[in-house]
């Protein structure tokens, strides 16, 4: 297995207010699936992927991706971790304002020990003609795609996408899995999508079911169909 | 509104540790200022109502041909004004000098400041700051000639506020002279005493005809008018400086403090801007929302004056003590400047005030309310973008010159802020140097000589010749300007013992009149200036031309030939000598009628007083340099990582190291710290310069500054190690920034 997560939990709060965003929560991944978390609002998906992609902690539990118990990794570990494995996609694309669209992927390409050519990527995702341009003066759809060219860059072995298309209209959302596919197939990156729309788990290798903090399935997705093919 | 009021202390609330930090660092600034000026006032006011209800004297005089009783009444009638001969014995112990007075009875009155008044003999009243030092209370006892005197209490003279010996002394030491009373038969019994008249007048256009009488008729040997005695004008020269300090230095670091408040109050109310949008949606008036968001400046503005005018109560009296220090302390109560506590409520308010609703104006006024919603504005950012973006410089290269020109003022600053602070840091150090400096160096300038004997009596060289020692003669002058006095040093031809060397490496000639460097830098005269003398006995005016600058940082004077002194005062018997320089103790000095000796020594002692009492001053203001360092640098970076959380999160999702983070949010004002060093070096030398120049009216000395090579390294030391201090503790922040915490207020 690529990844193994095993009996993780994450609580907040101590005592009468404590909640468990995950409450013994495991699963495991092959190499290069397309694995979609559904779950409704606060059932623990973002936690799960916080703590997947090392940006927070779990209390207890183990998470072996690629042989390494993430879990365990010390603080300095993690970002190591990170930088060379990892790569994220946010619903609200975080780019970072005062950086120009050629900018905001250079920014992890200079960190990345075998980035990809930043032009050759535009180029692939369409957003050559906008990298003097600054987040603000780009579309959703466009900063999408520029988030996507920021993580994909350093050719992450996980690529975590939190609500990908949660902040986009119908068309820029399928262009956006589309791509999504695309890089699945030309860098055999695992990719990891969190979503509430059942709609985008048709395109999954795994799909996973999480409800207040607990997995309550984890399946092969028999009927997988294109990105393409997906329903608006 | 009301509602909406409700918003105002939960966002300080949230914003707490910059509201509690403004209110206080206000509260201080104000404090500062309020007492500073107060001081002034009160020092100014408590001296002049002390002197005024004491009939301290307009001047004190002696002549060759004492006036009867009755020629003093007759004089006192004709001229109104009062006249009282005052006698007075320096009594001299082991360790100390008393000068020691007869009771007066209409002017110079002294006033019992604690204990009892002398009602028989064996009493003495000692000044208060001589028996502290001496650790001598009332009731004790004080040892004088082998007699002892029972202290029945404590007194002051209004002439002898600022307790010198001699007027030519730079500083005093209170331990080691103090005047004291005691009753006219107990004086007698010490020895000889000297004496001189002090006169009040009531008719200010009957002055000039009584001096020319008093010359006339009783030929006046010396007459000194108050605002030329340093023991009665000291206090307002005091009072003057606490103005010009509190009105200068001190509100300068209030304005910059507040300055600084209010820019970081601005980026708040920037931050406020989707709120700002969401009222103006909603239908708020634009009015109504600038003046919401006054009350966010306002209520810091108020409460740090509040507090800082609590807090000036308080610091008050130890402030006024603190100033007056050099003087007698006179307790009178203290007073407050109307004026200062007015500008110290209206100052933040305005500042703070002004400064948010002008921000929400500028807010609603640039952006339209959608653009606000989203956050989707920055006018600042707009003059930014895109610059360096073609260059191949590095991310976090473009970074850091982004955020410095992305926010000028904040830029500014942070310059302005360490400039201050390097500025305090270096002048504290030039200060140092310079009075080691002149402790070296100005004590050869004045000559050979260790000791000048003040004579009682005028003498002459044929008859009386000077077997050990230099003859020279003293007289003083007002200079007709300015009405100051100036003392015109008469010098033998071949003189061995005073150093005559002109600065411009002419010699001394005997017939012209040389200043000295301190005079010239007091006076503010140069080499080819022209003034008029008055001889304040004969009231003849005379017109010389200064020939040359003597270098000579202690003695405030004029050089010239004994002989030409002689001709010009109007001394028919040229060989007239009134002093006598010598390198060792004469040895017939108990057969010299003599009025006054001055050491080197002495001055020495005094001017190692002088160092002590400024090391306090100096290190007080290096440490505020490296205070006000760390203060800048932590607010402005610290503003900086605020602004960037979120970039600061992101970096660190996208796996960039702590290191490499901070590389880029901590960084862009290191290239001030070489710039800003090398500018405040010759600012910090000119600011000690004047403050040399300065003391050099009050005190009677005039260094140069200086900053030698140790000094600056140790400073640069200093500054570099407060600035790398200030990002160190901000490295935590960056630290601490959450990931998950930052991506969840993105997440809406």
């Amino acid at each position: 297995m690529y990844i193994e997560v095993k009996d993780v939990v994450k609580k907040y709060g101590t005592g009468s207010s404590e909640v468990r965003a995950l409450d013994n929560a495991g699963f495991s991944l092959e190499n290069g699936d397309i694995c979609v978390i559904l779950g409704p609002s606060g059932s623990g998906k973002s936690t799960l992927l916080n703590i997947l992609g090392g940006i927070d902690k779990a209390d207890s539990g183990s998470l072996v991706i690629d042989g390494k118990d993430i879990a365990a990794l010390e603080k300095k570990q993690l970002v190591e971790y990170r930088r060379n494995d990892v790569g994220f996609i946010f619903q609200f694309y975080n780019l970072i304002p005062d950086l120009n669209v050629r900018e905001n992927i250079q920014a992890v390409a200079d960190i990345s020990e075998k980035p990809m050519d930043i032009d050759q990527v535009m180029k692939e995702l369409g957003i050559s003609e906008f990298a003097e341009r600054f987040p603000r003066e780009l579309s959703g759809g466009q900063q999408q795609r520029v988030a996507i060219a920021r993580a994909v860059i350093k050719r992450p072995k996980l690529l975590m996408c939190d609500e990908l298309t949660g902040a986009l209209d119908s068309k820029s959302s399928k262009n956006v899995l589309c791509l999504i596919e695309k890089i699945n197939q030309l860098y055999n990156s695992t990719v990891i999508i969190i979503t509430h729309n059942e709609n985008i788990a048709a395109m999954a290798d795994r799909i996973i079911r999480l409800k207040d903090g607990k997995v309550i399935s984890c399946e092969q997705n028999t009927n997988k169909i294109k990105a393409e093919d997906l329903e608006a | 509104m009301k509602t909406l009021r409700k918003r105002i202390f939960r966002t300080i609330g949230k914003n707490k540790s910059f509201y509690i930090s403004s209110f206080l660092l206000t509260a201080m600034a104000i404090m500062v200022f309020i007492a500073e000026i107060c001081a002034g006032k009160t020092v100014g006011n408590n001296y002049a109502d002390f002197m005024k209800d004491s009939k301290v004297e307009d001047a004190q005089f002696t002549v060759m041909k004492e006036p009867s009783d009755d020629e003093i009444s007759s004089l006192e009638s004709e001229y109104k004004l009062s006249i009282e001969k005052q006698y007075y014995y320096d009594a001299e112990e082991e360790g100390f000098v008393l000068r020691i007075f007869e009771p007066t009875e209409k002017i110079n009155l002294y006033k019992v400041t604690e204990g009892n008044d002398i009602s028989h003999e064996g009493q003495i009243l000692l000044s208060d700051n001589f028996a502290e030092a001496n650790n001598i209370s009332v009731g004790g006892s004080i040892e004088l000639h082998g007699k002892s005197y029972e202290v029945c209490g404590f007194m002051e003279r209004p002439d002898y506020l600022y307790m010198i010996r001699n007027s030519g002394d730079i500083f005093h030491s209170n331990d080691t002279f103090g005047a004291a009373v005691m009753q006219a038969s107990d004086l007698e019994g010490l020895g000889a005493v000297t004496g001189f008249y002090s006169v009040r007048y009531d008719d200010d256009d009957k002055i000039r005809a009584f001096r020319e009488k008093l010359y006339d008729e009783y030929t006046t040997l010396s007459y000194t008018a108050a605002e030329n005695n340093i023991r009665i004008s000291q206090p307002g020269e005091i009072a003057k400086s606490c103005y010009s300090s509190g009105y200068s230095m001190v509100a300068m670091m209030c304005i910059l403090v507040m300055f600084i408040i209010s820019l970081i109050l601005g980026r708040i109310v920037q931050k406020e801007s989707k709120q700002i949008g969401t009222l103006s949606a909603f239908g708020y008036r634009k009015r109504e929302i600038k003046m919401h968001y006054m009350l966010y400046g306002i209520i810091p503005a108020l409460g740090g004056s509040i507090l800082g005018l609590i807090l000036s109560v308080i610091s008050l009296k130890p402030l006024v003590k603190y100033s007056t220090s050099q003087l007698e302390y006179i307790d009178f109560g203290t007073q407050w400047d109307m004026t200062a506590i007015v500008l110290s409520f209206i100052i933040p308010l305005v500042l703070y005030g002004f400064t948010a609703y002008r921000t929400a104006g500028k807010l609603l006024a640039k952006n339209e309310v959608a653009e606000l919603l989203t956050n989707r504005f920055d006018e600042n950012k707009k003059h930014h973008a895109g610059v360096f973006s073609k260059t191949d410089k590095k991310i976090s290269t473009k970074f850091k010159l982004r955020t410095l020109i992305s926010n000028k003022k904040r830029t500014v600053i942070a310059f302005i802020g360490l400039f201050f602070g390097c500025v305090c840091i270096l002048f504290g150090f030039a200060m140092k140097d310079s009075i080691y400096n002149f402790f070296d160096t100005a004590f050869d300038e004045m000559g050979k000589y260790n000791y000048q004997y003040y004579l009682s009596e005028p003498r002459f060289s044929d008859t009386e010749p000077v077997t050990e020692g230099e003859a020279m003669n003293a007289v003083s002058y007002e200079l007709e300007e300015s009405g100051d006095m100036i003392n015109l040093f008469g010098v033998e031809a071949d003189t061995k013992l005073i150093d005559t060397s002109v600065e411009d490496g002419s010699s001394f000639d005997q017939g012209k009149y040389y200043l000295t460097s301190i005079a010239a830098s007091v006076f503010k005269l140069k080499e080819g200036d022209s003034i008029t003398l008055s001889n304040p006995m004969s009231l003849e005016k005379q017109d010389i031309e200064i020939a040359g600058i003597i270098s000579n940082n202690v003695t405030v004077g004029i050089y010239t030939g004994r002989e030409n002194l002689c001709r010009m005062s109007g001394i028919e018997n040229e060989s007239y000598y009134n002093m006598i320089s010598s390198s060792e103790r004469l040895t017939d000095e108990n057969d010299i009628p003599v009025y006054t000796i001055i050491s080197k020594d002495s001055l020495k002692q005094q001017m190692d007083d002088v160092i002590t009492t400024l090391s306090t001053i100096i290190y007080l203001v290096m440490f505020l340099g490296v205070f006000i360092c760390i203060i800048f640098v932590y607010i402005c970076i610290n503003q900086i990582i605020n602004e960037n959380l979120l970039n600061v999160s992101m970096f660190k999702v996208l796996g960039y190291r702590d290191k490499e983070i901070n590389s880029m949010v901590l960084t862009p004002y290191h290239i001030f710290v070489p710039i800003v060093f090398l500018l405040s070096i010759p600012a910090s030398k000119a600011m000690a310069q004047g403050m040399w120049d300065m003391y050099a009216g009050m005190y009677n000395f005039q260094a140069s500054a200086i900053l030698s090579a140790v000094s600056i390294i140790i400073a640069l030391v200093l500054f570099v190690g407060s600035y790398i201090a200030s990002l160190f503790i901000l490295r935590k922040k960056v630290f601490k920034a959450d990931m998950v915490e930052v991506l969840k207020d993105n997440r809406e």
